[in-house]
């Protein structure tokens, strides 16, 4: 297997020596990664540049990081979940995110000294890596990561409101969300719009507003659309609810003491003894 | 069997007859060591026609008390025990019954040895080496306890024998098919005796990120086999029956030989079929109907991916078995029909390079990082995605951690996968692991999508308020005593804009003890989330979360 690994390298370095051929390596280096339409106009360029750090914040923040980098796994990229346990893989079907290619990673809390070690392996290994709920990252260790992060050119997105750390490079902040489809008593939910707001470092000009289908079919095609909801109960940055919020991410942003308490604690099912 | 005799492939005993046995003729013996141990001892060649006739009358035996049985080679099969083993009270009860029921088929001739394990290869192994007609039971959870003071070696035994079943076909003893697989396995082998890793223990201890880096694919996979972690799952998916390859036989063809002609074609169109699409089986099924409607089916596996000359062989094997075996299992027609039906589809992991390159090389680095992970943060850290089913959130997609899969086989398949670009036929939805845009089955009850993107387990707590200020609750016909205002926390609250439910969920009311019975709704807040809460017993929580 080594001598034909090897043989497979020298003929791929034989193809990058032709000119005018490029490698997929290279497009996105060149190029970025692309991002699927509708929210490609939140991103300069309408495309990812590898090496950058974003962060994702308010309601739907995490649907709206997958959805960023939806269409870049697609195209062949791997996508790293640093999660809780608590975090879905099923929402990636969703974002029609190609299972096979995401990887759920549940590591210790930040403020354990193997967290850094632990997200810069995966950084290593994948283009994209998603942040959901890390709570707070002390400042060097975001910095050192940010820089770890631009070296290895993957793009980095955080997910929730974290404090304190590196200014992001884009930070997407979403002001009002609104679910189509659900009444009183009756339907379900069906799509969602969002209103995000873009700035950050890269952000060239004034942060800008923009209202985007984040989920599911535009809200005229939605079976029922009784409610329109939240949009303007809700104010930019932090929203409301933070009593909720606060239980829910006691839970979902756990310090994890022992990895080994919560090993395998859905996997039963599937396992059979064999005999021969 | 009273002559002296052994049965070699390349130069190494592989089977032996009791009176060699007792003069001390072990499996992996020499021939030169054997004759001298021996004298006058009758060397033969394996014969696998011969073997499957003689295994068929077993195989008939042993299908009235088990079902599904995987025939590996003629001569050694397994199954999954679950479900027999709760049939006949226990894994002992379970393989006693099973020796009980081969012995008086083998009648004295040669002996049954059965292992039963949470693992397949410690199952293997046990049944090696059970005492003639005896079973050997590794309890549920000690396979690696089991294997760990066995010399390495045995991980090459149990490879080799099984790579002996196509020995016919090749001088140097070595199956065609399977030469690259028993090649590799040897190397490891014989380097890992050189590192001074002498047991299965010592080389299961290794951490596995190591055993990747300086392995590979391989040594994962014999690493997982040295640490009894070889699990056995249940086919969840339906495969797509385009994938069935039939032919019809006009007349009837009643000798094995001309089978054997037609098996051929008919494993090169099997075979050209998947490669078409990609994909690859280790599990194949393979059925064969009489013109009196006289049916055979068969299970056959293999520890990598099907060949056409592989196919060919167990077709033939199997009628060799039917068509020539004892008088009173014969058909009376010929044969006419013969099937082929892929039981377990993966992504061909073929050595194929890309036309632009990066794509294996991401794969590559993708496996690694999840191994150094792996061994950075302990087992358990690193989960992928696998569809299963149920009605509820935490069902529909299960994470599973990744060292009980074939991860770097995996992570390369993914990179195979081309999705989205307009392959989203069935094919390569089965090549993707993703049948549909979501889990298909029957589960009425489910949740419609969107999927929640957050389910916290357990539940946490929470109150439902009315508009009255009372706490919401279900009454036993299910109905909610008004419509809920506020979900409350502990010292603040949120206003419930809109809402839907309650939808009743009873599931498994036939289990006192895992019965479930919830009511859900769902619910948009005023702070622009939406969750799903479920009343179980009385007390409101959040089973998941839509962010």
């Amino acid at each position: 297997m080594g001598v034909g690994a090897r043989a497979e390298r020298a003929e791929r370095a034989d193809l990058r020596m032709i000119e005018g051929v490029t490698t997929a390596a290279r497009l996105i280096e060149a190029e970025g990664f692309p991002v699927r339409a509708g929210l490609d106009e939140l991103v300069p360029g309408r495309r990812l540049k590898p090496g950058t750090t974003l962060a994702t914040c308010g309601p739907g923040a995490t649907s709206l990081a997958l959805g960023l980098v939806a269409e870049a796994v697609r195209a062949g990229s791997f996508l790293g979940v640093v999660a809780p346990d608590s975090f879905n893989l099923a929402a990636c079907i969703d974002a029609e995110i190609p299972l096979r290619r995401v990887v759920q990673f549940v590591l210790d809390p930040p403020r354990e000294p193997g967290w850094a070690q632990q997200l810069a392996a995966v950084i290593e290994g994948f283009d994209l890596v998603l942040l959901v709920n890390p709570g707070p990252v002390p400042a060097g260790v975001a910095r050192r990561l940010a820089t770890r992060n631009q070296e290895r050119g993957s793009v980095l997105v955080r997910v929730g409101d974290a404090p304190g750390g590196v200014q992001d490079d884009l930070t997407f902040t979403i002001g009002g969300s609104v679910w189509h489809g659900l009444g009183s008593g009756h339907g379900h939910l069906v799509s969602r719009q969002v209103n995000v707001v873009a700035s950050g470092r890269r952000h060239p000009g004034a942060p800008r507003r923009h209202t985007l289908n984040l989920i599911g079919p535009p809200p005229d095609q939605a079976a029922v659309t009784d409610q329109r909801v939240g949009a303007d109960q809700v104010g930019a940055g932090r929203y409301a609810g933070a009593d909720i919020d606060r239980i829910l991410d006691v839970e979902l942003a756990a310090p994890v003491t022992d990895p080994r308490s919560r090993r395998g604690r859905r996997t039963g099912a599937g396992d059979q003894p064999s005999g021969a | 069997m009273g002559d002296l005799a052994v049965v070699t492939v390349g130069n190494r005993v592989v089977a032996m007859s009791d009176p060699a046995r007792e003069l001390g003729v072990q499996a992996g013996l020499r021939a030169r060591e054997t004759q001298r141990r021996a004298p006058g001892v009758q060397v033969l060649a394996p014969d696998p026609a011969g073997e499957a006739r003689e295994f068929e009358p077993v195989l008939r035996s042993l299908e009235s008390v088990v079902a599904r049985i995987e025939i590996d080679r003629p001569g050694r099969c397994g199954f999954l025990t679950r479900g027999p083993s709760r049939y006949f009270g226990g894994d002992r009860a379970m393989s006693d019954r099973v020796v009980a029921q081969v012995r008086p088929v083998l009648a004295g001739r040669t002996h049954v040895g059965v292992g039963t394990a949470d693992s397949r290869f410690a199952a293997l192994v046990a049944a090696a080496r059970a005492e003639p007609d005896q079973a050997v039971v590794v309890p549920a959870g000690a396979s690696a306890e089991f294997l760990a003071p066995l010399p390495v070696t045995t991980l090459a035994m149990v490879v080799g024998q099984a790579g002996a079943k196509g020995a016919k076909k090749s001088g140097s003893g070595r199956p065609v098919s399977g030469a690259g697989f028993v090649a590799q396995v040897d190397e490891l082998v014989d380097t890992l005796g050189r590192l001074g890793l002498h047991t299965l223990g010592a080389f299961a201890g290794l951490g596995r990120a190591d055993v990747v880096g300086r392995f590979g694919a391989i040594g994962a996979q014999l690493h997982r086999w040295a640490g009894g972690r070889d699990r056995h799952r249940a086919r969840l998916e339906s495969i797509p029956a385009e994938f069935d390859v039939a032919i019809e036989l006009d007349p009837p063809i009643a000798r094995v030989d001309q089978a054997a002609f037609v098996a051929r074609t008919l494993a090169q169109e099997f075979v050209a079929a998947l490669d078409a699409a990609g994909a690859r089986c280790a599990r194949i099924e393979i059925g064969a109907e009489t013109e009196h409607g006289e049916e055979q089916v068969r299970l056959w596996r293999a520890d990598e991916a099907f060949g056409v000359a592989a196919i060919a062989d167990r077709l033939r094997w199997q009628l060799d078995g039917w068509l020539a075996g004892p008088a009173h299992l014969r058909p009376t027609g010929g044969l006419s029909r013969l099937v082929l039906r892929p039981d377990d589809l993966s992504v061909a992991a073929g050595r194929q390079l890309d036309l632009w390159g990066a794509e294996t090389g991401r794969a590559e680095r993708a496996a690694r990082s999840i191994a150094r992970v792996l061994g950075l943060a302990g087992p358990g850290a690193v989960k992928v995605a696998e569809l299963g089913g149920g009605r509820n959130p935490a069902e529909a997609v299960i994470a599973i951690p990744a060292e009980s899969v074939e991860l770097v086989e995996r992570v390369r398949a993914g990179d195979r996968e081309l999705a989205g670009t307009g392959r989203a036929d069935a094919r390569s939805q089965v090549q993707a692991g993703v049948a549909g845009p979501r889990p298909a089955g029957p589960w009425p009850g489910a949740l419609p999508p969107p999927a929640p993107t957050r389910v916290p387990d357990p539940p946490v707590p929470i109150e439902l308020v009315g508009q009255s200020g009372q706490l919401v609750v279900v009454n036993g016909r299910g109905i909610l005593t008004e419509p809920p205002a506020y979900v409350a926390g502990s010292s603040s609250r949120v206003q419930v804009l809109a809402w839907s439910g309650p939808w009743l969920l009873d599931e498994r009311w036939w289990n006192r003890d895992r019965r479930r019975r919830a009511v859900r709704i769902q619910v948009a807040l005023a702070d622009g989330r939406a969750m799903l809460i479920v009343a179980l017993a009385g007390q409101w929580s959040v089973e998941a979360i839509y962010d």
